[in-house]
């Protein structure tokens, strides 16, 4: 029986790179993967509480995460690929039009 | 008992994986070692999912994040990077401030894990009468129907934008 | 709970939302046939209930549950109901009818069929409905409909505007009902109407000044629906809109159903009330039939006679005589929707013989001997004006002779059966001046022949005209009709006044004398003429109501801001103008210190700000990860003095 902390420590673990990675990652692609290891680090918590629950609502709602996160991915890197071919740009930082 | 600790055991080693590959993705400067890295990771996260009597999420993980989300980044990755033999490679800015904020982070999980945790109080694991798979495909179709009809429509939109966004060509203003 | 009469209410609500978005699928080719027949079944459906259904038949569902208050839905079966039901499914038959001929060349008519559809969906709603909560839904569903009716040619350049003008209107009067709908719900806790009759037979603990403001919010929202002074404006301008809309929606039922809801709810309106209600009533009735005087264009006669008839139900309301009020509305529907049909006739005739872009199908003064042109327009005209003038054997004589009754009886200022009794004269007057000006003269042209989509309705409405559809007697004004509805609705006894039919009907005969001796055989020129000089712009502009509106309301603010600022520069600047000057005098003294003091704090001032501005500045870099961090380490910071 591995104890429920040790999930949470995991996630926690799982989540911190994903930020770290979001933030210093100059390559837009590479953004979207600290995206994904942050679901991946929610959902790894979704299901370890689910153990304790006769209707699996946990395991249900990281399955409702695993499709939006395919949904968002594939929308995101439809933008990312159209931004790269009008502005042949592929590092996010260089996108700064918006700036003050 | 053998078979706790054997499951422990396979926690650690498969929770260490997924950690220090996530760790050489945030180092690695090679975009393709690190899409790699993502694989690895992936892969020990549904092994935990399986060790956590959740099969059915594990196979999900492996067919939709591996078979799908992977290949469509290698997609994007070779579609976005000129690709002329070298290595793809990215920079890194801004570390200071996000070793800054992983520590303010990490502080802020360890303080909560200090204290005396509700969670821990939970009760006994539950035991099914039917198996994983059955019970979700069930609830699915009964308790979830509107959410799992909602999410039905939100992938094909997803898609369909995706598709649109993917193969329009816009004006260039220039 | 789902038994046979629920099935049929719903029914007679649900069908022409449904048959709406079949015709509009139908498409141009299809349209008007479903909602021809859609509505057919309908008006089947209502006559049916109203042998079947017995009164007070209810149907409740709750709709919103807000902790321990909900608010409830429901249908409420009466004979009122019924009776309304029944006049409603009619004229939206026949002018289902009528459209597909007159709208035959117009090229968006499925979205016309659909919107017909939707407007008899609302209306049903309102008429059907058993509580003031989704009353209020189904009326902003009828301004909704009634607004995109009216904007139906929104391509041109008036409809737009006046479907607008509508609206806002019609919020206004919104406003009123939402404002009697709080104020009941905060003393009764329901707002189901026959709980609240209930309530108020009873005897109402409310203070009697909530009482007024419920009452006079209600009434306010009939103000605006049913076009009542000072808000009647838009229902003239509403005319910019298909005719057989203008037949349905301006003359027989939207316009009906603010006095519709004054007499559902008539117990509830407090005597005050009551008062205001029937000084409105008469001067709308008065102003109304006198801006009709002027008007060349034959729809907005038949528009501010509308607004001027919906003015004698208003007053019947408010002598205390509900159902005089709804007689009126039953009858003044039948016959005017059949003169708004027959001015769809002539308009559609024109249309469809004179090609010219210039020509204006709508003025009188291009009209004249159609007699022969068109003889069942001419004879539907003829049966309809005679029964709007309130000429026995018709049946606008019945229930005007009722409301007129009804406002002597009362104790209402004497200056409103004042405005009735005049009001019957220069009805007739502006009638026959509209109707010899269009049926007779000498412009005759070849015969026309009508179709028989357009023959039916104007011979169904015909029909209905006469007296012999409410009562034997066509002198009496007790009937059938009214005495079955008065077991439902409050009555009082009328008292009554030998001498009034007389009166009513020389004034009306001599109205339309005056307008044929003056039309036909042009006499009375001089004094016509010579009132016209004083009286003409009043009446062609509806006593200036729109230029109050936009002048006093719109331009009251705007002068009171433009005295301000002659205030603000005339006076206010030549004293600062003094004071300027000496202080220019100590201002030499206090520049010196100025200088070289207030300015360097100016300056410190100012660096300051930029150096914050420029460290804050880069918070904005544009650049998305910075965002990013600076979100989580405000996350932080909120953790951090959260725990």
């Amino acid at each position: 029986m591995i104890p429920i902390e040790h999930y949470i420590v995991l996630s926690a673990a799982l989540l911190i790179i994903g930020l770290m990675i979001i933030i210093i990652k100059r390559n837009a692609i590479m953004v979207l993967v600290g995206v994904e290891l942050i679901l991946n680090a929610a959902n790894i918590n979704l299901v370890a509480f689910a153990k304790n629950d006769p209707l699996l609502t946990g395991q249900m709602m990281s399955l409702f995460v695993i499709v939006i996160a395919v949904a968002e991915s594939a929308v995101a890197l439809a933008i990312i690929y159209q931004v790269y071919r009008h502005q042949q740009v592929s590092n996010i930082d260089e996108l700064d039009e918006l700036n003050g | 008992m053998e078979q706790i600790n054997f499951n422990i055991l396979a926690f650690y080693g498969f929770a260490g994986l997924a950690v220090i590959s996530a760790l050489m993705i945030l180092m690695s400067k090679n975009i393709i070692h690190s899409v790699f890295m993502l694989v690895l990771v992936f892969l020990s996260v549904a092994a935990i999912y399986i060790i956590t009597n959740a099969e059915f999420v594990g196979v999900t993980q492996i067919m939709v994040y591996i078979g799908g989300i992977l290949i469509l980044m290698m997609f994007g990755v070779m579609l976005t990077n000129r690709i002329d033999g070298g290595k793809m490679l990215t920079e890194h800015r801004r570390i200071i401030p996000a070793v800054l904020l992983g520590l303010g982070l990490a502080f802020v999980f360890y303080s909560t894990l200090q204290t005396k945790f509700p969670l821990a109080e939970f009760g006994p694991q539950s035991e099914l009468d039917k198996s994983v798979t059955e019970t979700i495909g069930i609830n699915f179709m009964t308790h979830q129907l509107v959410a799992l009809e909602l999410t039905a429509v939100l992938l094909l939109m997803a898609l369909i934008g995706a598709a649109f966004l993917a193969g329009s060509k816009f004006e260039d203003k220039k | 709970m789902v038994d046979l009469n629920s099935i049929l209410m719903l029914a007679i609500l649900l069908l022409p939302l449904v048959g709406g978005l079949l015709a509009y699928m139908a498409g141009n080719r299809g349209g008007g046939v479903t909602i021809a027949t859609v509505f057919a079944a309908v008006l089947g459906i209502a006559v049916w209930s109203f042998l079947t259904i017995p009164a007070g038949t209810n149907l409740q569902a709750d709709w919103i549950r807000l902790g321990e208050y909900s608010f409830a839905v429901g249908l409420w079966y009466d004979q009122l109901t019924g009776i309304m039901v029944m006049v409603v499914a009619l004229i939206a038959l026949l002018v289902a009818v009528f459209s597909m001929e007159y709208m035959k060349h117009d090229e968006s008519r499925a979205r016309y069929f659909g919107l017909l559809g939707l407007f008899a969906f609302s209306m049903y709603g309102i008429v059907l409905s058993s509580n003031l909560l989704l009353t209020f839904v189904f009326w902003e569903l009828v301004g909704f409909s009634s607004y995109l009716l009216i904007g139906f040619w929104f391509d041109q350049v008036k409809p737009p505007l006046s479907s607008f003008k509508a609206f806002v209107m019609n919020k206004v009067g919104d406003a009123g009902f939402l404002l009697g709908i709080f104020v009941l719900y905060a003393y009764f806790k329901t707002l189901n109407i026959a709980e609240l009759l209930v309530l108020a037979e009873a005897g109402l603990d409310i203070p009697d000044a909530m009482l007024f403001m419920a009452g006079l919010g209600l009434f306010l929202a009939a103000v605006g629906k049913s076009a009542q002074f000072p808000l009647q404006t838009w229902l003239p301008d509403a005319m910019t809109g298909p005719t057989p809309v203008s037949a349905l929606i301006h003359a027989a039922t939207m316009v009906a159903a603010g006095v519709y809801l004054l007499v559902r709810v008539f117990p509830l309106l407090s005597p005050d009330v009551l008062q205001l209600i029937g000084v409105i009533g008469g001067v709308t009735a008065f102003t109304g039939a006198f801006a009709a005087f002027a008007q060349n264009d034959i729809k907005k006669i038949l528009a501010y006679s509308t607004v001027s008839q919906l003015g004698y139900m208003v007053m019947a309301i408010g002598a205390g005589f509900p159902v005089a009020a709804f007689f009126h509305l039953v009858t003044h529907a039948f016959f005017k929707a059949g003169l708004f049909l027959c001015a769809g006739s002539i308009i559609h005739y024109f249309h469809e013989t004179n090609h010219d872009h210039d020509f204006d199908a709508q003025d009188i003064r291009n009209m004249g001997g159609l007699r022969a042109v068109l003889p069942i327009t001419f004879v539907t005209f003829t049966i309809c004006t005679l029964s709007l003038a309130g000429i026995p054997l018709f049946s606008g004589f019945l229930s005007k002779e009722l409301v007129i009754g009804g406002i002597l009886s009362s104790d209402l200022p004497s200056i409103v059966s004042i405005f009735a009794l005049v009001s019957v004269f220069m009805t007739a007057a502006y009638m026959g001046r509209l109707y010899f000006r269009v049926f007779f003269g000498t412009q005759v042209k070849s015969r026309f022949v009508e179709n028989i989509k357009m023959k039916l309705p104007l011979m169904v409405l015909t029909a209905l005209s006469f007296w012999a559809v409410f009562t034997l007697n066509p002198f009496g004004s007790h009937n059938g009709v009214t005495d079955s509805l008065a077991q439902i609705i409050f009555n009082p006894e009328m008292a009554h006044y030998t001498w009034l039919p007389i009166l009513s009907v020389v004034l009306a005969v001599s109205g339309i004398l005056v307008a044929y001796l003056y039309v036909e055989k042009g006499m009375l020129v001089k004094p016509v003429s010579a009132s016209k000089k004083i009286w003409g712009g009043l009446s062609a502009n509806n006593f200036y109501l729109d230029y109050f509106h936009r002048k006093i309301v719109a331009g009251g603010a705007m002068k009171g801001a433009s005295f301000l600022f002659f205030f603000d520069k005339k006076i206010l600047d030549r004293l600062i103008d003094l004071l300027a000057k000496a202080e220019v005098v100590f201002a030499h003294f206090v520049g010196l210190i100025d200088k070289h003091v207030v300015d360097g704090l100016v300056k410190l001032l100012a660096w300051t700000a930029r150096f914050a501005g420029g460290r804050t500045r880069k918070l904005q870099s544009g650049n998305v990860q910075m965002y990013f961090v600076w979100a989580l380490f405000g996350l932080l910071i909120i953790v951090y003095f959260l725990t």
